[in-house]
């Protein structure tokens, strides 16, 4: 009960900026429209590839942690950390509980969306989901979120050594927009870069959630991914708590 | 056994000096040169339950960096450091829900929304029970006097007013103890007087330990019997106020107002003159000598007004610092 009157609070804080969740929202949705008109526009546009990219935007938008600046730029650098590191509560937790809301008013944005394009352009989109397998989708929205909010984490604890990580940041953002399937289809990859796609975490926090939704996956692949985010969860965890214990050492709260 | 001890606390920091200029720049791309800044060096002490502690020091003594040891908030280099039982930097819930540090000018509340949704948040993070919240947060609103204000939007109220209601936040789990660090800090004197009655009004109350560290002398003056003074990251003095005071207070000035204009000539030979214009003067003489000086001057001049003024404690703990000596 405890832990949802304190989501419930974060609720509270997070429609105050309903406007900068809208406006994060617009960002994704212009840059895959504009990657289905380059498709379209090559010849190669098809109702499963429009699909794909306005799953991938929502998908996106539900998976993908932005957690990152917070904690490196104002929480670490700027000494912000000092407000939670004599709070009885993981800041690990806290963070989660501090994200919940947004990506749950993203959600409400998602949905709309997703009606849209089902009233106005039925054509444009096409979910051959069995919704038996619903359930199996969520549970691997879930797990795809929080391997994105895990992985950015600790990424971010790399400033307790570094003094300025945001050109490693950007980086590190390219990657798993390619790795994740943000530019196209992973079956679209040369197929070394598909292998190592499917080794590493990001595509299932975005490619294969997203497919998921879609209905490509059959019930035995979503079990194969839900499977393989429970481990890469569970490893990034540990790396996540080892960077942590270590990182907080080096904290100075310097000028705070 | 003392609810809060320290034995040999040491803070190191690395710090990177880079030579100005371009060539400087260039050098320190291949090489960096780093030095050990000991911001604190070697410090013991003890406190006992409901003391209410005077941490003074200049700029970059080395006061933050030991509050923030002491409530977990860095790591030190080395030393031990127990308080009610735990090692600060375990950072133990139980310990976090009985210590609150209050820096000044440092808002914890939400920036956007009442103070009153923060105080909510709060109770749930320290697990308050419901009766024990609204009865303490009803004392604090009232002796902090915030009735009209928990509901206002964070952003909108004035520095003094968001500094009480940051105490009230840092207090609501009613901690046993308390760092406060520079909590007048920008107020102005009538809000530093508030405040000041606060945190005597909560020492009492609650028997909590309060460790404080504040520029204005009068913060010390007024809340603390026991000061511990520190520059350079080590101790100078630990003891009781009055005693330093005492021990400094070698000289005394005199200042008389005489009815008629008078010369110079005999008060020279009583004490050092420190101003004269024939009606108003002031003498500086040694302690012990202060007595038969003014009895001397009562019996020999018609004089309106005479007043003994210690030095100010400003002026001894500045004549502490400079010459590091106690």
């Amino acid at each position: 009960m405890r832990w949802i009157r304190m989501l419930s609070l974060y609720f509270e804080r997070t429609f105050e900026y309903r406007l900068r969740s809208l406006l994060w929202l617009m960002l994704p949705m212009i840059n895959n429209m504009t990657l289905i008109l380059f498709w379209t526009g090559a010849g190669m546009g098809s109702s499963a590839l429009s699909t794909y990219y306005i799953l991938m935007t929502i998908g996106g938008l539900l998976t993908t942690s932005h957690v990152e600046y917070e904690v490196s730029e104002i929480d670490i650098k700027q000494g912000q950390l000092v407000n939670y590191l004599t709070k009885p509560i993981s800041y690990y937790w806290m963070n989660l509980l501090n994200e919940i809301p947004y990506r749950v008013l993203q959600m409400i944005y998602a949905t709309t969306i997703i009606g849209f394009f089902l009233l106005f352009f039925p054509r444009a989109l096409s979910i051959t989901l069995n919704m038996l397998y619903f359930p199996l989708v969520i549970l691997i929205f879930t797990l795809g979120y929080l391997l994105s909010f895990t992985f950015k984490m600790s990424l971010s604890y790399l400033a307790f050594w570094f003094k300025d990580i945001h050109g490693l940041m950007e980086l590190v953002t390219i990657v798993i927009i390619i790795m994740s399937g943000g530019i196209m289809p992973l079956p679209w990859y040369p197929q070394t870069l598909q292998t190592i796609s499917n080794i590493l975490p990001f595509a299932y926090s975005g490619y294969y959630p997203v497919v998921s939704l879609q209905g490509v996956l059959s019930l035995n692949q979503m079990i194969t991914v839900i499977t393989v985010q429970g481990i890469w969860l569970s490893i990034l965890l540990l790396i996540h708590n080892a960077l942590w214990s270590r990182g907080v050492k080096e904290f100075t709260a310097v000028g705070q | 056994m003392a609810t809060l001890s320290v034995s040999h606390l040491s803070k190191h920091f690395r710090i990177y000096k880079k030579e100005a200029g371009l060539a400087g720049s260039i050098r320190s791309f291949f090489k960096r040169t780093y030095e050990t800044s000991k911001a604190v060096d070697d410090i013991s002490f003890s406190i006992e339950q409901g003391e209410l502690v005077g941490f003074i020091g200049p700029n970059g003594a080395g006061k933050t960096t030991t509050l923030k040891c002491l409530s977990g908030l860095i790591y030190p280099t080395s030393g031990e450091i127990n308080v009610l039982g735990y090692t600060p930097f375990d950072r133990n819930h139980e310990y976090l829900r009985s210590i609150s540090l209050v820096m000044g000018q440092k808002s914890q509340l939400w920036w956007d929304l009442p103070a009153m949704e923060s105080y909510l948040l709060y109770k749930e993070m320290y697990d308050i029970p419901e009766m024990h919240f609204k009865k303490t947060l009803d004392e604090l609103v009232t002796l902090l006097d915030l009735k009209e204000i928990l509901h206002v939007q964070v952003r909108k109220l004035s520095l003094g007013q968001r500094m009480k209601c940051e105490l009230v936040a840092q207090l609501l789990h009613s901690p046993k103890i308390l760092f406060l660090d520079e909590p007048t800090i920008g107020l102005d004197i009538v809000m530093q007087q508030k405040i000041r009655s606060f945190v005597r009004e909560y020492n009492k109350k609650y028997n909590a330990t309060i460790i404080l560290t504040s520029h204005y002398m009068d913060d010390v003056k007024e809340l603390c019997k026991r000061i511990i003074i520190i520059n350079h990251g080590r101790i100078l003095y630990d003891g009781s106020l009055d005693a330093v005071v005492s021990k400094h207070t070698q000289l005394k000035k005199i200042s008389i107002i005489f009815e008629k204009p008078t010369t110079q000539d005999e008060l020279e030979k009583r004490g050092k003159i420190l101003s004269f214009d024939g009606i108003n003067a002031t003498l500086e003489v040694n302690k012990d000598k202060v007595a038969a000086v003014t009895g001397y001057i009562l019996s020999q001049y018609s004089v309106i007004d005479l007043t003994i003024e210690e030095p100010q404690i400003e002026e001894i703990i500045s004549g502490i610092f400079s010459s590091s000596k106690v």
